[in-house]
C-alpha cells in the first residue's frame, strides 16, 4: 500500500508532510516526557528490535483464498498493541523511511502519506477508538494491562480482527482520496474504491487473523517476561473515552449521514422566503421597494463569498475548484459535512477556552 | 570523477529531496520536462555508479502501484492530443501527423517520474554506506532517536530476515507446499508469534551487550565534516539545473 512519488501532487504530498511531521514532533516529545530523563536504553533496543521484526515477519507470506495471490503482516497494530501509540509511531516511521531509502519503496515526498495511511491510522485511530473500546470492556480493574485483557479470547478475536479491517480500509481509502486530490491519475474516485477497497478488506481480515494468533498464542509469554507496554497498561478515563466517542460519531454523522442531508430550505429559510415573496407582493412605494430589494442581494452576496461550503459542496474558490471535478457528489457531501464538524468543534474549543480562562482569572482574583 | 566521491555526503540528501521536489511539480501532461529530468538521471546513473548496468535493471522493477495508475491513464483517457493541445493553449508542440492520445502522454509522465526516482534513489544507495546517510541526516537536523532507531532496525531487520526465511522455508519443506489456507493462516500466526518471542528475547541480550559496551541511548555518530564552498558550489550548479529544467522545458 506504499504510495508512490509518482502519483503525487506538490501540495498533497506538502501537506501531508506537513500533518504527519508534526504528529512525529508531538510522539517524539510524548516519549520524552514519559522517560522523564530516565534510562530508556531499553525501550530504544526493543523499538529497534521490533522494527527489524516488523521488516523480518513481511517475509511469511500467507495465503489470501480465491485470489491465487498471497499477502503479508502490516505490523502497525502489533506494534501499536505491544509498544503503545506514541512509541509504535515512531517505530512504523523509521520503517517507512527505511523502506524508501533502501527499497526505493514509496518515495521521500510521498513518505508523509505513507506514514498518515500506514502508521498514523492504526495507531491513533483504530487503536485508541476501537481496539480499546472493544477490549476495555473486558477490564474490570483500572491496573489491568491490555495483556490481561487477552485472555478474553472471543472479545481479543473480534478486536483483532475489527481493527485489522478498519486499518487497511481506512488506509486504502487515504490513499485513494490522496491519489483522486492529486489529479494526476485518471481513474476516478468511485473506479479506484471499486478496485482497492475489497482487495484491502481481505488484506485486513488477514492481517486481523495474523494479528489475533500472535496475540493468542503470546500473551502468556508477554506475561512472563513482564514486557513494559506503558501505553497499553493504561485504562483510559472514562471522560476521555466519552471525548472521543463523541468524535468518532461527528466523524461518522458528518461524512455518511450527510449523503441524506435534504437539498430543500429548512423551516427557517422556508418561512424567510414566503415572507419575502408575501412582502413583495403588496404595493409599496417606490423606496421601501428598493431598501428590501436591496437587503437580500446584499446579504446573498456576502454569503456567497463567505461560505466555505455552499450548499454542502465545494465553492469556487482557487483550490476547491480544481478539485471539485475529481470529487464526486457524495464524496463533497462527506467532505463538506466533515470540514464543518471540525469547524465547528474548533469554534467550541474557541469558545469554551475564552470562558475558561475568564472563569480562572476571576478565580484567581 | 574522484571529485564527485571528495563530496560532502550531506549534499547527495539534499540533492535527492531537491530533485524529488523538481520531479513532483512536473505537471500532468509534462513529457518534454520529464525525459529531461529522466536524461539527467540516466547520465548521473552512467557516470557515478561502477554498476550502471545492475541498477538500470533494478529501477526497472517500478512500483506496481504506479505501473496500474499509467495503464489506466492510457485506458481511460482516450482523448486525442491535438484536442488537448488547444485546451492548453498549443503548449505541445508535435511535427507527426498520428493521433496521440492524451493517456498515453500521462501515463509515459508517471512511468518516467516513477522510474527517475527509483533510479536516483539507488544510485544514492549504491554510493554511500547507510551509516553515513544517517549520519549525514543527523547533521542535518533529524532526531536522535529516530537515527538510532534506523540504524538498529537497519542492522537487525537483516539478521531477522534471514531467521523469518529459515522459520519459512522450514515450514515449506514439511507441509510439501501442499497446506490449506485455514491452517496456512493459523501456522503463519504461530510462526510470527515465535519470531516475535525470539525478537523479544534477542532484544533482552542485545541491550545487554549493548550497556556492556558502552551504549547509552544512542548509537555514536561519526564526525561528519561541514559543507565547503566547493559543495555549496555543486549544489547550487544542481539545483540550477533543475530551476533551468523545470522553467525552461
Amino acid at each position: 500500500m506504499h504510495m508512490s512519488d509518482a502519483l503525487l501532487s506538490p501540495s498533497v504530498s506538502l501537506s501531508m508532510w506537513a500533518i504527519s511531521g508534526s504528529i512525529l514532533a508531538w510522539s517524539l516529545k510524548k516519549i520524552r516526557r514519559e522517560e522523564g530523563g530516565e534510562d530508556s536504553s531499553h525501550q530504544i533496543v526493543l523499538m529497534g528490535i521490533l522494527g527489524a521484526f516488523v521488516f523480518a515477519a513481511q517475509m511469511i507470506n500467507v495465503a489470501i483464498p480465491g485470489t491465487g495471490s498471497s499477502g503479508h503482516l502490516g505490523g502497525g497494530l502489533l506494534l501499536t498493541l505491544i509498544l503503545g501509540p506514541y512509541r509504535a509511531f515512531v517505530v512504523l516511521f523509521t520503517v517507512l523511511l527505511l523502506q524508501a531509502f533502501l527499497f526505493a519503496d514509496g518515495g521521500i515526498l510521498a513518505l508523509g502519506c505513507n506514514i498518515f495511511n500506514m502508521a498514523f491510522i492504526p495507531a491513533f485511530i483504530v487503536y485508541p477508538l476501537l481496539f480499546r473500546t472493544i477490549l476495555g470492556q473486558t477490564r474490570n480493574a483500572k491496573s489491568e494491562s491490555a495483556m490481561g485483557a487477552f485472555q478474553n479470547t472471543k472479545r481479543l478475536f473480534w478486536a483483532c480482527m475489527l481493527s485489522g479491517v478498519v486499518t487497511c480500509v481506512l488506509g486504502a481509502s487515504a490513499l485513494i482520496a490522496e491519489t483522486t486530490l492529486s489529479g494526476l491519475a485518471e481513474l476516478s474516485f468511485k473506479t479506484f474504491a471499486a478496485f482497492m477497497l475489497p482487495i484491502h478488506f481481505a488484506i485486513g481480515l488477514l492481517e486481523g487473523i495474523v494479528t489475533y494468533s500472535v496475540c493468542n498464542s503470546q500473551f502468556k509469554l508477554f506475561q512472563k517476561l513482564d514486557i513494559n507496554t506503558p501505553d497499553s497498561i493504561k485504562v483510559q478515563s472514562g471522560r476521555k473515552r466519552w471525548i472521543l466517542s463523541l468524535c468518532l460519531v461527528t466523524v461518522i454523522c458528518g461524512s455518511i449521514f450527510s449523503w441524506f442531508a435534504s437539498k430543500n430550505p429548512d423551516g427557517l429559510e422556508w418561512s424567510l422566503e414566503k415572507s419575502y415573496s408575501l412582502v413583495n407582493s403588496f404595493d409599496l412605494s417606490d423606496n421601501s421597494a428598493a431598501t428590501l430589494e436591496w437587503l437580500p442581494s446584499f446579504v446573498s452576496k456576502i454569503q456567497a463569498k463567505s461560505a466555505i461550503f455552499p450548499d454542502y459542496g465545494f465553492s469556487n474558490g482557487e483550490i476547491l475548484s480544481k478539485i471539485k471535478p475529481h470529487v464526486s457528489e457524495k464524496l463533497q457531501l462527506s467532505l463538506t459535512g466533515l470540514g464543518g464538524s471540525i469547524l465547528v468543534l474548533c469554534l467550541c474549543l474557541l469558545i469554551g477556552g475564552v470562558f475558561r480562562f475568564r472563569l480562572i482569572k476571576t478565580a484567581s482574583q | 570523477m574522484t571529485s564527485f566521491y571528495s563530496l560532502n555526503p550531506k549534499i547527495s540528501l539534499i540533492g535527492l529531496l531537491l530533485y524529488s521536489c523538481a520531479v513532483v511539480s512536473v505537471t500532468k501532461f509534462g513529457l518534454s520536462t520529464m525525459v529531461a529530468m529522466a536524461s539527467l538521471v540516466l547520465l548521473l546513473l552512467l557516470s557515478l555508479s561502477d554498476k550502471p548496468k545492475k541498477l538500470m535493471i533494478q529501477s526497472i522493477g517500478l512500483s506496481s502501484f504506479a505501473l496500474i495508475m499509467a495503464v489506466s491513464n492510457v485506458i481511460l483517457d482516450r482523448q486525442p492530443i491535438s484536442l488537448l493541445n488547444e485546451g492548453l493553449g498549443n503548449k505541445i508542440s508535435l511535427n507527426w501527423s498520428g493521433e496521440i492520445r492524451a493517456g498515453w502522454i500521462s501515463g509515459g509522465v508517471i512511468l518516467l517520474k516513477a522510474w527517475s526516482l527509483l533510479a536516483m534513489m539507488l544510485l544514492l544507495n549504491s554510493l554511500f554506506s547507510f551509516q553515513i546517510i544517517c549520519d549525514s541526516a543527523r547533521s542535518l537536523g533529524l532526531p536522535q532517536l529516530i537515527a538510532t532507531q534506523l540504524l538498529l532496525i537497519y542492522r537487525f531487520g537483516g539478521l531477522l530476515r534471514e531467521e523469518a526465511s529459515s522459520l519459512n522455508r522450514a515450514r515449506q519443506l514439511r507441509s510439501f507446499h501442499s497446506y490449506s489456507w485455514v491452517k496456512s493462516w493459523r501456522s503463519s500466526g504461530l510462526l510470527l508469534g515465535n519470531l516475535l518471542f525470539r525478537s523479544i528475547l534477542r532484544s533482552e541480550r542485545v541491550h545487554q551487550g549493548m550497556i556492556s559496551r558502552g551504549f547509552r541511548e544512542r548509537i555514536p555518530q561519526n564526525i561528519v565534516q561541514p559543507m565547503s564552498i566547493y559543495d555549496w558550489g555543486c549544489l547550487s550548479i544542481f539545483a540550477i539545473v533543475l530551476i533551468a529544467l523545470r522553467l525552461y522545458l
